[in-house]
């Protein structure tokens, strides 16, 4: 049974085949076809972190300069009282104002009469609240009283003009109205 | 291991602020009442929780907690302080003022560069009006804690900056505050006829209340669970108010700004330049107003009867929403609103005459709940309910 080997492959039909010429390549995309397929680490979840972080990197500065554009006024730190002086006399300018628009819409003598005792009673508030101030000018309740105080007498003698304005339009008129 | 020390740092830092605050009482003091205890409070500059005590006994409690404050401070802070309660033939007066304001939580700062108001941090907010339940106008009461600012550190950065060192405006640090925290708990037996005398006073009754109360209180807040009692006679000026349910006694509101009210029954109220939301009405009520703004958000199933007297009043008008009812609108020269475009005019007048101006009748189905009257005259009367239109004459 001994023979030799090279006598075994004379007369092999492969032997006399050529390899073709893209063989290497084919080699390699058959090799790398074979290998396990790794799946990605840039799959859709850590895409979306990756999305959301950079959003919130953008809000966050966009805010953060914005914020810092809101604040970064250049500023005069007056004493408290002179603030407060500031904002009293704008107040009480346009109360002025407005109490002379009121008197102008409306001749119901009553009406001026309750709300000239109701402005005299929180002007009194005023002066009382003032003293306060004057005690302990950090103490925000008692700013906020101040400025709550002018802020009504304003808004009260607004919201008379708007009473008195829509009473005045003229609309459908009825007898009576039956539902 | 780490770990653990980040954690304990994280725990100090924490309850670092407790631990260099001093706590200090002011006051504490406590007598005995019977039924025939009557009791008046005067109370200025300070901020008050009223309490039911269950040992029968009155308790003055008073302790403040000064965070950030040098031992001098906190001595003159006391100094300006003065309380003090007296019992003399079965009725005790408690006297409790300060020359400054005291309130749950007080800040004060020491401003190296000047302390500036943020003005924008005052301005109002302007909410649509939709009908709001009795149960959501208690929440509404409710939230805050009775009017505690849940963060007053935020609520005073709000409204003020300081400047920084390149001269524009910034935040103030929590670290350069000095806080004073201040709680005045007073318990009082059920039975207890009280008198307060309230001048910018911040008065909360945390409990349901049958005591009969007289209250005059200028300037402050008065936050209320359900105060019961027909003989309770309350006058509030320029101030805030928030009450969960009234039953009972009679009610005089002057400019209340924010006024919350979760029900009324059997309440006589009079009130000028006030703003009042009202959750539901039940029986027995009735209103003279002058100039003030109100909203009936409900109405109770057998609300019975509701009388409303007004002058330059605007009423935002809820109608009942299950049940049959009448309404009948007495005056002159008022207007009826429905929505944003109809709007009728109801008897002008220039000579005061008083007419029928409005009317729906009861329509005899279902469950009769009650009559909503009204004399009303320059008055505004804002229309909610899309389920009838009105008619001509």
């Amino acid at each position: 049974m001994k023979q030799d080997i090279r006598d075994l492959f004379s007369d092999d039909d492969a032997s006399g085949k050529q390899l073709p010429d893209n063989h290497r390549q084919e080699f390699y995309d058959k090799l790398k076809a074979s290998r396990p397929r790794k799946t990605s680490k840039l799959n859709s979840n850590y895409l979306l972190k990756v999305a959301a972080i950079v959003v919130l990197f953008v809000a966050f500065t966009f805010a953060m300069f914005t914020t810092k554009d809101k604040i970064s006024e250049e500023v005069v730190a007056t004493p408290m009282e002179t603030q407060i002086d500031i904002i009293e006399q704008q107040y009480l300018a346009n109360i002025d104002l407005e109490w002379n628009n009121f008197i102008s819409v409306t001749n119901d003598e009553k009406l001026i009469k309750r709300y000239r005792n109701k402005l005299d009673d929180l002007d009194a508030d005023y002066q009382e609240i003032s003293e306060e101030f004057k005690a302990n000018n950090n103490n925000i309740q008692v700013i906020e009283n101040l400025v709550e105080n002018l802020k009504t007498r304003l808004q009260l003698l607004k919201d008379i003009q708007e009473h008195i304005k829509i009473l005045n339009q003229k609309n459908e008129q009825y007898e009576t109205i039956n539902m | 291991m780490k770990r653990l020390i980040c954690k304990i740092c994280l725990l100090l830092l924490i309850t670092s602020g407790s631990i260099f605050a001093q706590k200090k009482t002011v006051y504490s003091e406590a007598f005995s009442a019977d039924k025939n205890t009557t009791a008046i409070f005067n109370l200025e500059n300070t901020t008050v929780a009223i309490e039911t005590s269950t040992d029968g006994k009155i308790h003055f409690d008073y302790t403040l907690e000064f965070d950030g404050y040098s031992k001098k401070e906190v001595e003159e802070k006391l100094q300006s302080i003065n309380v003090v309660a007296t019992k003399f033939d079965n009725h005790i007066t408690l006297i409790s003022n300060s020359v400054t304001k005291i309130s749950d939580v007080t800040f004060a700062y020491d401003a190296p560069n000047g302390l500036i108001l943020d003005f924008d941090g005052f301005q109002n907010r302007n909410d649509s009006i939709v009908r709001k339940s009795r149960d959501s106008i208690v929440k509404e009461i409710r939230h805050n804690n009775f009017g505690k600012i849940n963060a007053p550190f935020k609520y005073f950065g709000d409204r003020f900056k300081t400047k920084g060192e390149n001269g524009k405006l910034k935040n103030i640090s929590k670290g350069s505050m000095k806080i004073l925290r201040s709680q005045f708990v007073i318990k009082i037996p059920p039975y207890l006829k009280l008198k307060i005398n309230g001048k910018d006073a911040q008065i909360t009754i945390r409990e349901d209340s049958t005591n009969e109360l007289s209250v005059v209180l200028k300037r402050g807040f008065l936050y209320a669970k359900q105060l019961t009692n027909e003989y309770n006679i309350f006058k509030i000026e320029n101030a805030n108010l928030r009450a969960e349910s009234i039953v009972g006694g009679s009610y005089d509101f002057n400019n209340i700004s924010k006024g919350l009210i979760g029900s009324l029954q059997n309440v006589k109220i009079t009130s000028e330049f006030s703003k009042i939301q009202i959750g539901e009405l039940q029986d027995k009520v009735s209103i003279t107003d002058f100039n003030s703004e109100y909203f009936f958000y409900n109405w109770n199933t057998d609300f019975k009867r509701f009388d409303l007297f007004s002058e330059y009043s605007k009423i935002h008008l809820f109608y009942p929403k299950d049940h049959d009812f009448s309404l009948k609108v007495m005056g002159n020269n008022t207007k009826s609103m429905y929505g944003n475009d109809l709007v009728i005019e109801m008897q002008p007048t220039s000579k005061g005459e008083k007419y029928n101006m409005m009317e729906r009748k009861a329509k005899g189905e279902g469950h009769y709940s009650g009559a909503i009257n009204f004399d009303i005259i320059h008055g505004i009367i804002y229309n909610y309910n899309d389920t009838f239109k009105p008619s001509k004459n």
